[in-house]
């Protein structure tokens, strides 16, 4: 049983520290994108990566439509990583999506996290009365539409000659063989579930402490959304970012970097309880 | 922007990972209506629609950033009027004095993209018929077998009656062997969309091939004796074990030799041997003195439907037992691949397995060990399909078995708290009203001892490991091999 999750969803883990930093892919990725992140952590925590089933090189035939429907399929992905590997005192780290399919296992299982770190969160993509989450349902089938050309049609997202890749060149051939190498159909579900889902209220059900890690000029989660997320979850932190776009964690990781090692800092010293220390 | 940029048939964009434009050249802002001014220093996502905004960040920029470059990949832009512009777009990611900059190239693709949505339409729809198609067949193939599932147990009652005449028992057997060919076939569609579907699960455990082979042995050489066709057998193997799914494997030597004697000649001969390759695989060969396969037709010989040309159509089947061994054999990670000299010359099969090391105690399935105290044993039989559930009731009754059955879990427990004593649960696992695996814990609270039967349809192997876990002792496939289940019960008896 532990074998197979730990296969079914490529689980890979480093670091020389105890305490489990768990890192969770976005929408479209896989835990490639976490490069450049992961290795300023080896040092103090046990650092955890996995796919989700149906990204990356999890194992595909585990996919199930209607588990992986809704968000809460993904959450037990997570769920079940954290139980295979007996992981405690969490320090969960999710890119986009991934922010709510934390916040959802945190829900489920509270007794297993002790923060979250959230780059680039979104309870909900659709505008919705005075809320604004930046899209209109049909923006959303634009997307969809594209996603389809490019993945049924002829798009060429592993390039056939890999060119020069000045920073990483010996990733090169390993990258090309998964990232966002995907399934059209098991795309579209997970564009589906990520931005038509509503999880407003499952903010405020949050029992662990969070930073939401904010980007300048975000076109996905607009800041008023990070905003809006820090303030209706308990006992969280706003960090608005310098970086700009969605992915700073692949744009700028000196800075994202920086931010996740103070926020650490604080927390751990303030929160660190005598009976938790180790 | 250079002279030759700003003249070139198709759009030039540079921009930083941040996302902010350095150069557009002027085709570009022409057939976005833009001025160059206006673009430079701007971010790229005014040019996106929302959609394509999401796009950007969650594909087309972690692409560029982690792979340096992206081919080919269609993008819809936003012109300054607002209509949307679809384009082709190769890109690539590279270090300029101030830091990183992708620089693409965008093709309008007005017409094509009008194409491309029409093909792309026409194959959902081929998509979505042949998903149907594989629906309707599985649908059709399980009602079809159904019905005859009573006809087999019947006729097999009938065959072992000792009250009828040898005349009625002799038809009763015709009548038992069509429907079993009959059953055969379906199984055959069934297997065949399950393996194009990835649902056929396979049961794997430590095998050794050698006695499968012995079995099949035993089984075909009748099937040739019909025939006149020798089937001789050569096991040279040292290394013959495997991990593999033995009933499944035991369907592919069986197609495979049932194969060549259908296409070989009275008089003829299908030669069996295995042998271990330089690698230590263990490879089994069934060679054939028959019509062999013309060497343009060997290709197509695991494909479906196709048995070398039209004029085999006399030799009967459906032509799926070939793309069904392949597909067995491929979930073995194993391989199976045919040669003949062309027509006339018989045909040779390989299959070529991975072995293991012999497991140190030969490996049996278990058979339940309780004895049950003297005189009949009180049998509780849960079937919600009528003709299934009287017919099972009436052999087994004829048999000396004390049957109380029921149609639903409920009546089920109802018959439990009634009955004294019950030996055995013989249990349909697909009810209208619970599960066999529900079930069978509510009705072991009223009697611990009970020895659970699990039946369930043609081929549901996930079931198998379930029905164990929910403390079933056995499991049988419908139709009920009905030797196998008196076998059982007399071990309990």
């Amino acid at each position: 049983m532990v074998n197979s999750i730990l296969k079914r969803n490529n689980v890979t883990a480093f670091g020389s520290g105890s305490r489990p930093m768990l890192f969770a892919h976005g929408f479209g990725c896989d835990q490639n994108m976490w490069r450049f992140i992961t290795p300023a952590f080896g040092d103090d925590y046990q650092v955890t990566l996995f796919d989700y089933v149906g990204s990356g090189k999890s194992d595909w035939s585990a996919y199930d439509r209607q588990r992986y429907s809704t968000l809460e399929g993904y959450a037990q992905d997570l769920l079940d990583v954290c139980t295979a590997l007996d992981l405690r005192d969490v320090i969960f780290v999710g890119h986009s999506v991934s922010c709510i399919i934390g916040i959802l296992a945190a829900n489920a299982a509270p007794e297993r996290f002790s923060n979250l770190i959230l780059i680039g969160p979104s309870p909900r993509y659709i505008n919705d009365g005075d809320y604004v989450g930046g899209f209109e349902r049909a923006d959303i089938q634009g997307l969809l539409d594209m996603m389809e050309r490019n993945y049924l049609g002829w798009a060429s997202f592993l390039t056939p000659v890999i060119m020069k890749n000045p920073e990483r060149p010996e990733l090169a051939r390993e990258l090309k063989t998964s990232f966002c190498s995907t399934d059209p159909e098991i795309s579209r579900q997970f564009a589906e579930a990520t931005f038509l889902s509503d999880n407003r209220d499952d903010l405020a059900k949050v029992r662990v402490p969070s930073l939401v890690m904010q980007c300048s000029e975000d076109a996905i989660a607009p800041q008023s959304v990070g905003e809006y997320t820090s303030r209706h979850l308990p006992d969280s932190k706003l960090q608005v970012m310098a970086a700009s776009g969605h992915c700073p964690h692949m744009s700028h990781p000196e800075e994202t970097i920086r931010v996740m090692k103070d926020y650490l800092r604080t927390e751990l010293s303030v929160r660190r309880s005598p009976e938790r220390q180790e | 922007m250079s002279a030759v940029l700003d003249r070139i048939p198709g759009g030039f964009l540079t921009f930083t990972d941040d996302g902010h434009i350095k150069a557009a050249n002027a085709t570009l802002c022409a057939m976005l209506g833009y001025e160059p001014e206006e673009l430079v220093g701007a971010h790229v996502q005014v040019l996106l629609s929302a959609g394509g905004r999401v796009f950007y960040q969650t594909h087309l920029f972690p692409l560029l950033k982690m792979h340096g470059a992206v081919e080919e990949i269609y993008i819809s832009l936003r012109a300054k009027a607002g209509d949307e512009v679809p384009f082709l777009i190769n890109g690539r990611r590279e270090a300029v004095d101030t830091g990183y900059e992708s620089a693409c190239l965008l093709m309008r693709m007005r017409q094509r993209a009008h194409f491309e949505r029409d093909l792309l339409d026409a194959k959902k729809i081929a998509q979505q018929a042949n998903r149907a198609k594989d629906e309707f067949l599985a649908a059709l193939s399980h009602e079809l077998r159904t019905p005859l599932n009573p006809v087999l147990m019947l006729s097999t009652a009938m065959e072992l009656d000792a009250t009828v005449t040898p005349e009625v028992r002799e038809q009763a057997g015709i009548i038992r062997r069509n429907a079993e060919l009959e059953a055969r076939l379906i199984d055959d569609l069934l297997d065949h969309t399950r393996i194009k579907h990835g649902k056929l699960r396979l049961v794997l455990g430590p095998l050794d091939l050698h006695a499968l082979l012995n079995h099949s042995e035993e089984i075909v050489r009748s099937e040739g004796a019909g025939k006149r066709v020798a089937i001789t057998f050569e096991k040279n193997a040292l290394r013959h074990h495997v991990h593999g799914d033995s009933a499944r494997l035991q369907q592919v030597f069986w197609n495979v030799i049932k194969n060549g004697v259908k296409f070989t000649p009275a008089g003829g001969r299908v030669h069996v041997t295995t042998s271990n390759d330089a690698d230590g695989n263990l490879v089994v060969t069934v060679a054939d003195t028959g019509i062999g396969i013309p060497l343009e037709a060997l290709p197509r010989v695991f494909n479906t439907f196709d048995q070398g040309s039209v004029s085999t159509r006399t030799f009967g089947g459906l032509g799926l037992g070939l793309a069904i061994s392949q597909g067995i054999i491929s979930m073995h990670e194993g391989s199976i691949r045919a040669e003949s000299e062309g027509g006339g010359k018989g045909t040779t099969f390989f299959i070529t397995l991975k072995t293991i090391a012999a497991p140190s105690h030969a490996t049996a399935t278990p058979v339940p060990e309780q004895k049950k105290a003297q005189g009949r044993l009180r049998l509780l039989l849960v079937e919600d399909h009528q003709s299934t559930r009287e017919v099972l009731g009436t052999i087994l009754r004829r048999k000396g078995y004390e049957v109380h059955d029921a149609a639903t879990g409920e009546a089920a427990l109802e018959a439990a708290r009634t009955v004294p004593s019950i030996d055995v649960l013989l249990c349909d696992l697909g009810l209208p009203d619970t599960t066999g695996f529900d079930l069978i814990p509510q009705i072991q609270q009223l009697h611990p001892r009970i020895t659970g039967i699990a039946l369930s349809g043609y081929g549901m192997e996930e079931d198998l490991q379930r029905a164990k876990a929910a403390g079933f002792a056995a499991h049988l496939v419908k139709p009920i091999p009905f030797e196998q289940l008196r076998a059982l019960l007399e071990q309990l008896a």
